[in-house]
């Protein structure tokens, strides 16, 4: 049960509805945003500043969406947050990757239906989630191995970072899947 | 030493150039005047995502409603519990520019009970360490700990996304392997060699 109100209808709030018109139109999203954003509709100024980083960190950069994503659901299944898995598989559906790469990405250790570049992302994605502190210059070496520069593999980190946050505001503020549309 | 390239003086008149500005004036300045500190330059690879960084942190860690005090002290805090170094440091250092008596900064560091602290800080930089530390912990009764405090639910949001702001930092720091502005100087190799009584052969 969701600890906060959500605020679906921002009545008369004109900093809040413009937030919400531009999460709707990003796809996340119907009628208002998802129940992890209208959780924060009380405090307009810090919706602003996580849909900034939401922006920045999942909606653009240089790396394909979809591993992305891949890596959001792989940490969030590391975080056992049943709210970002689901709603991020769906993600991953919805742009199109087939069914079997998503089983594989979710039950299969060895990832074998990823190419070469995604398992060596997600693996570093993965890894740096659950402990920074454990990530090494021969984990770099890996992804550079792959063709990745630095700069990429600084978005593979910041994503990384950025699911760790999302899911514990999901857990923290107890939100319930949305609803489809 | 950083993994990632420092630039600390880009060329004017570029996207890098105006985020630095922008949080040198909020007092983010490393060991060298004019120049952000060492974990905002190590993103400078990549303006898009500092820029990115740069928004979620003003508008969590930065500002809001809480007293900034509280804000650093619940950093401080996080930060340890990640036995993040470098935000250790920084955050102490903000803690003490703000004239944070020290022994409340070592409760903060280093004390599970917070014994130096008033009941509400007490209360919140605990409900911190456990948003910090396994957030699927946060039960119900916490939140009524923080109510009973007298925080509004607005309140309490804005201390779970301090916190992930903290976490978010700290993560990057350990990521990168920056060191505590102003420590790159003294573990230059002529240092090095001064301290262990070697001197070089020449």
């Amino acid at each position: 049960m969701a600890r906060f109100r959500q605020i679906e209808i921002p009545e008369r709030n004109s900093r809040l509805a413009a937030l919400y018109q531009e999460i709707v139109e990003s796809g996340l999203g119907t009628d208002h945003p998802i129940n992890w954003f209208t959780s924060q509709g009380e405090r307009p100024d810090i919706l602003e500043a996580t849909w900034q980083l939401t922006k920045g960190l999942l909606f653009s950069g240089q790396l394909p969406p979809t591993v992305k994503q891949m890596i959001v659901v792989k940490v969030s299944m590391q975080n056992r947050c049943h709210y970002c898995r689901v709603l991020h598989t769906t993600a991953l559906e919805a742009m199109g990757v087939p069914a079997e790469v998503i089983d594989n990405l979710t039950t299969d250790v060895n990832l074998e239906k990823l190419t070469p570049p995604q398992r060596a992302i997600v693996r570093f994605g993965v890894k740096t989630a659950q402990d920074p502190r454990s990530v090494t210059d021969d984990d770099f070496e890996t992804l550079r191995g792959h063709g990745f520069d630095d700069g990429e593999i600084m978005e593979v980190a910041m994503v990384a970072a950025f699911s760790n946050f999302i899911n514990s505001w999901a857990d923290v503020s107890g939100v319930e899947v949305d609803a489809g549309p | 030493m950083s993994r990632f390239q420092q630039i600390k003086q880009p060329a004017e008149g570029t996207e890098l150039s105006a985020i630095y500005r922008e949080i040198v004036d909020a007092g983010w300045v490393g060991a060298e005047p004019g120049v952000p500190c060492n974990v905002v330059t190590a993103f400078s690879e990549r303006p898009d995502i500092l820029r990115a960084m740069w928004a979620f942190t003003k508008g969590t860690l930065m500002s809001g409603v809480l007293p900034p005090t509280v804000k650093e002290m619940i950093a401080m805090t996080v930060a340890v519990q990640n036995d993040c170094r470098y935000c250790s440091v920084a955050h102490t250092n903000a803690l003490e520019a703000m004239g944070v008596p020290t022994r409340v900064i070592e409760s903060c560091a280093g004390d599970p009970e917070f014994a130096e602290l008033p009941p509400t800080q007490r209360s919140l930089l605990k409900f911190a360490l456990k948003a910090a530390n396994d957030p699927k912990s946060v039960n119900d009764a916490d939140f009524q700990s923080l109510r009973e405090c007298g925080l509004s639910d607005g309140e309490i949001t804005e201390v779970v996304m301090t916190v992930g702001c903290a976490s978010f930092l700290d993560f990057f720091a350990e990521i990168s392997g920056v060191k505590p502005d102003g420590e790159e100087e003294a573990s230059s190799p002529d240092v090095e060699a001064g301290r262990h009584g070697t001197v070089p052969a020449n």
